[in-house]
Order: structure tokens, then C-alpha cells, then sequence
């Protein structure tokens, strides 16, 4: 089966497109293209997909390993740098005074805060029903037999769950109505996703 | 309380070796994730992730802090993964760098498969256990620098400019690199996933 | 010094708190479901609430410029019984509690034509594709009805 010119040309520019990266011109002229044709619609899906898929895929393989030591490893491989005892003193007193900091503050705020708890809990009935749970959970997600759409689900670093519809047949534009906007993917984002879950912030002691 | 790249690589020139360790446990993971997508093996991985950091380290002088200090570090951490690799198979090693269009697989196999065939029970998917080695088998298909922007692409999230940055070559090379390694690697998981699908039955764990 | 009446207050405080499982009958559950409609159409942001939400897409490269929420409910659950959310579309959402275990509720929230069962926590949103709407993008979100007397 033979592609059409316009799927020629328009097949490579796909990749920056579920990117963000074309320019608003280029864009438009994509999704002019993408209304009318289910094939480079599948294949922009595909494009998104697999780009979740990698990413996906890479998190699960980064959750095995347990980074507890590692950074101390790579430490051990350094050459040893000792500065001179007073220079060493500096540091570590400065070093005192910006990690730690955060340490004094938040003994000083803790009680504080243990009063504002105490006072909201003798006006607030406790948790509200069906609370129990400190983070949100999807058990899953089926669609309508015979439902032309595939759920995407993705986890936010919040812990907030997005469940998306990807068409799997070509879309009815209804008469009159604008051709649908895809999103724009902007890849300038910082990276997205579980990837940043495990990371302790750098700051924290 | 996040201290940005810059002030700890300043920090880090003047001794402190705690902010050092910050660095690492920022990156430490997305830094694996990376290393891992180009050499596949786990404990080498490891090992190229360490020794990118020492790099970093020892070489911070060489850094002016005129580009973005995760660049930088992930340059090292492709160039050191390729490297290994050439050192394994020093013959495979530039495969025809395709940078020209490519002639476009017009049998392609289940275009859309991909973006409808997701697992819909995010935590109970079997699909996951054997993801993260699959991914691995599709990324070994691709020649090594495209598999380096692949993967510093869904990894990191780079936009296209950073990406040209990091690796020293022209924008319109990235956009071309990035397309290959995604035909080809979504070639590999479409067929997967169709066998997958045919195994298990649609929508079952 | 202060301590000890701390420990007292903080005593009575979780005293106060433990009601919530001998309240066993006519269980009811509060979240609120939200109808935004977000599109290329401009770059309105309305209201500016939403500016979490357009961020939270867009970490996921989901962008879009324009993020409109056209309605906001609290929605009180019992169980077995379903709450009908209209979209602008014609459809109906239906939000049910299904169960509630061991403190957490179990939702089904049915945006045609998926369906998608969930764990309620005390954080977390979800975000439902609630299809395509006049060149845009609707979502419906369910997030928690926490803050008392709300």
C-alpha cells in the first residue's frame, strides 16, 4: 500500500509534532492533515505512546536499583581532595549553616504547628469519611465494548491520575465544528513523570 | 528548598563535597535511566552512571557555567556509554548514520496499535514486568547517537535546542535521529504488543 | 515546659478524631467534580485556579493555552447510589461509591464510554477525558472535598 504524498511529507514532521516542536505555522498545516487522515492519526498516538512507553519502561528498570549507596560510591572513587584543616572548618561550619538550617527552623516551627493541630482538631471532626487513604489510587479503567478508544492512564508527580481517550478510528467531525485542536506537546517541559518521584530534592538533609 | 544546578557547582568548586553529593542524588536516577537505554546491562549501567559523576567532578573546572550544568553531565554520561560500547563491539560501531530520508516502511504493521493497545490497569498490567527488557531490545536495534537523543529525549525531556546542544549537532539532525529511533523502536513494540495482545487477549491482566 | 499540655491537648484532639469509624450508618462521601474545557482558543485561564492544572498537563506534554472551568460541583456520594455530572456535550457522567473499606472509598466514575474505579485519598486528583467539545478538550476532575465546613 503505497502513502500518499501528503503522508510522505507529513510523516516525518510527526515526530517533532507530538513534540511541540514545530512552529505554530507547521503545526496547523499538521493538524489540518491529522483531521483527515487515520492513518498518520494512529500514527501520531503511536508517537505518543511509545514516547510513554520508553519512558515507562525506563522507570520500572531505574526502580530496581536502590540508589541508597550510590552516591557514596561515587564518592569513594574520587580522588581524595583534603583541604587544609581551617579551610575544612570553614566549610563544614558553613555547610552547618546552610543544610542545616532547615533542621532548626522546622524544630521551631513544630510546635507551632502542633498547637495549630491540636486547635483544628478540637473544632474539626476528624477525617472525613472515605479519607483513609493519603494518596489517590486507579484500579482500572475499561471502556464500552465496541468503544472505538483506548484509555491512557498517567500518574502525575502529585500523585494525580490522567485517564486519556486515544481514538483508535477516525474521528467524526461534526458539521460545522472546528476541526479538532490537538494539544500542543512542548518537549521544554521538565521531565515529566514518575522518574522525578524518586529523587530526593537536592536540598533536602 | 531546591539550590539550583549553578550555586551548587559553584559551592562545589570551593570544596564543599555535600553539595556534590545533592548533585548526584539529583541526577543519579535519570543519569541510570540513560546509561542503562544505551548499554543495556544493569551493572554496567551502574558503573558508567559512577563514573560520570567522578568525571563531572574532577573535571568541574572545565566547566564555565555558560551552558546548563545537566547538559553537560549528560554528554559525559553518552559519550562514556559509547565508549563502552565500542569497546564491546568495535566493528558494529557506526552503523550507517541514515540521516538522509529514509525509505519509509510502507508495510507498516498496525499503525495505531500502539496508541490503542495500552494497559488500562496501570498497577496490575503483566505487560509491565516484561516492558522494561523490551524497550532495552527495541533501543539496542538503533544506532548508538540516535539512541542517545532517544533517550535523553523521553528521559530528561529535552527540547530539541538543548538536545543539539548537548550532543553538538545541527537541530535539523536531532529532528531526523529522533524520528528514525522512534520508527524503529515502535516498529519492535507494535509487533510485541500484537503478539502480546494475541497471547493474553484484549484487556485481560 | 509546654509539653506536657501539649501532650494532654494533643490527647483529647485524637480522641475527638476517632468518632469518624462509629459513624457507620448512612455513610456519605464528598468530592468535587469539576467540568473544564481546555483548548488552543486563546489563552484565557479562568478561573486562575486552573493554572495547576494547565501546569500538571503540561508536565505530562499535554499543552494547551486556554483552560476554562465551566462547572464546579460538591457532590455528596451514598453508596450504590450515582450522581449524574451533565457535560456540555450531552453526555452524563455518573460518579457511584461503591464501597467503603477500612476507611477509604471506592469510586466508579463513568465518563462514556470509559469507566474507571478508583481509590479515594486525601490527595490526588483525577482527570477524566470527557472528549472532544467545540475544538477543545473537556476533562472532568474529581479531586477531595476536604476542607470543613466547605
Amino acid at each position: 500500500m503505497a502513502l500518499s504524498p501528503a503522508c510522505q511529507t507529513f510523516i516525518p514532521m510527526l515526530s517533532p509534532f507530538v513534540d511541540g516542536e514545530l512552529t505554530p505555522a507547521e503545526r496547523v498545516t499538521v493538524e489540518r492533515h491529522l483531521s483527515a487522515c487515520h492513518d498518520c492519526t494512529g500514527r501520531a498516538a503511536d508517537l505518543r505512546a511509545e514516547s510513554g512507553l520508553i519512558r515507562h519502561g525506563l522507570d520500572l528498570a531505574a526502580d530496581e536499583v536502590d540508589f541508597k549507596d550510590f552516591a557514596q560510591k561515587v564518592m569513594a572513587r574520587l580522588t581524595p581532595y583534603k583541604p587544609p584543616l581551617l579551610e575544612r572548618l570553614r566549610v563544614s561550619l558553613s555547610e552547618m549553616f546552610l543544610y542545616q538550617r532547615t533542621a532548626m527552623v522546622s524544630s521551631l516551627a513544630t510546635a507551632a504547628v502542633m498547637l495549630f493541630v491540636v486547635g483544628l482538631a478540637l473544632t474539626w471532626k476528624g477525617t472525613p469519611e472515605g479519607y483513609a487513604r493519603p494518596q489517590l489510587a486507579v484500579d482500572s479503567v475499561t471502556t464500552e465494548a465496541g468503544a472505538k478508544v483506548a484509555p491512557v492512564v498517567m500518574t502525575t508527580e502529585q500523585g494525580d491520575a490522567i485517564i486519556w481517550l486515544v481514538s483508535s478510528e477516525p474521528e467524526k467531525v461534526e458539521e460545522g465544528a472546528a476541526p479538532v485542536d490537538a494539544p500542543a506537546v512542548d518537549p521544554g517541559a521538565s521531565a515529566p513523570g514518575k522518574l522525578d518521584q524518586h529523587k530526593p530534592n537536592g536540598g533536602e538533609l | 528548598m531546591a539550590t539550583d544546578d549553578l550555586t551548587l557547582v559553584k559551592r562545589i568548586k570551593t570544596g564543599d563535597q555535600r553539595a556534590f553529593k545533592l548533585l548526584v542524588e539529583r541526577y543519579q536516577r535519570k543519569i541510570y535511566a540513560v546509561a542503562l537505554g544505551m548499554v543495556k546491562d544493569r551493572e554496567e549501567a551502574l558503573d558508567i552512571s559512577q563514573e560520570a559523576f567522578v568525571k563531572v567532578y574532577k573535571y568541574l573546572d572545565h566547566f564555565k557555567g555558560d551552558s546548563s550544568f545537566y547538559t553537560w553531565l549528560y554528554r559525559i554520561t553518552v559519550n562514556i556509554s559509547i565508549d563502552a560500547l565500542r569497546k564491546k563491539q568495535p566493528l558494529r560501531g557506526e552503523q550507517v548514520e541514515l540521516d538522509e530520508a529514509v525509505k519509509m516502511d510502507t508495510a507498516e504493521a498496525n499503525i495505531g496499535a500502539l496508541g490503542s493497545r495500552l494497559g488500562t490497569n496501570p498497577q496490575k498490567s503483566a505487560l509491565r514486568k516484561e516492558l522494561a527488557e523490551k524497550i532495552q531490545q527495541a533501543l539496542e536495534t538503533v544506532p548508538e547517537k540516535h539512541r542517545a537523543i532517544l533517550l535523553l529525549r523521553e528521559v530528561e525531556g529535552m527540547s530539541y535546542e538543548d538536545l543539539s546542544r548537548t550532543l553538538k549537532i545541527p537541530k535539523g539532525t536531532v529532528m531526523s535521529r529522533l524520528f528514525h529511533a522512534r520508527t524503529k523502536v515502535q516498529k519492535i513494540l507494535s509487533e510485541y504488543l500484537e503478539l502480546d495482545e494475541s497471547k493474553a487477549g484484549l484487556g485481560q491482566e | 515546659m509546654v509539653l506536657p499540655r501539649l501532650l494532654g491537648a494533643m490527647a483529647c484532639a485524637a480522641a475527638l478524631a476517632f468518632p469518624l469509624e462509629a459513624r457507620a450508618d448512612g455513610r456519605k462521601v464528598e468530592v468535587m467534580a469539576d467540568v473544564v474545557l481546555s483548548s488552543n482558543k486563546g489563552d484565557k485561564v479562568d478561573p486562575p485556579s486552573l493554572e495547576e492544572m494547565k501546569k500538571t498537563f503540561a508536565a505530562k506534554n499535554i499543552r494547551f493555552s486556554s483552560w476554562q472551568a465551566l462547572s464546579q460541583r460538591k457532590l455528596t456520594l451514598e453508596l450504590k447510589k450515582a450522581v449524574e455530572v451533565p457535560l456540555p456535550t450531552g453526555k452524563k457522567a455518573r460518579i457511584s461509591l461503591e464501597d467503603i473499606k477500612e476507611g477509604v472509598a471506592h469510586l466508579r466514575v463513568a465518563v462514556p464510554p470509559a469507566s474507571t474505579e478508583l481509590q479515594l485519598g486525601r490527595e490526588g486528583k483525577l482527570y477524566v477525558d470527557g472528549g472532544q467539545h467545540e475544538g477543545g478538550q473537556l476533562w472532568l476532575v474529581i479531586s477531595p472535598a476536604l476542607k470543613p465546613g466547605k
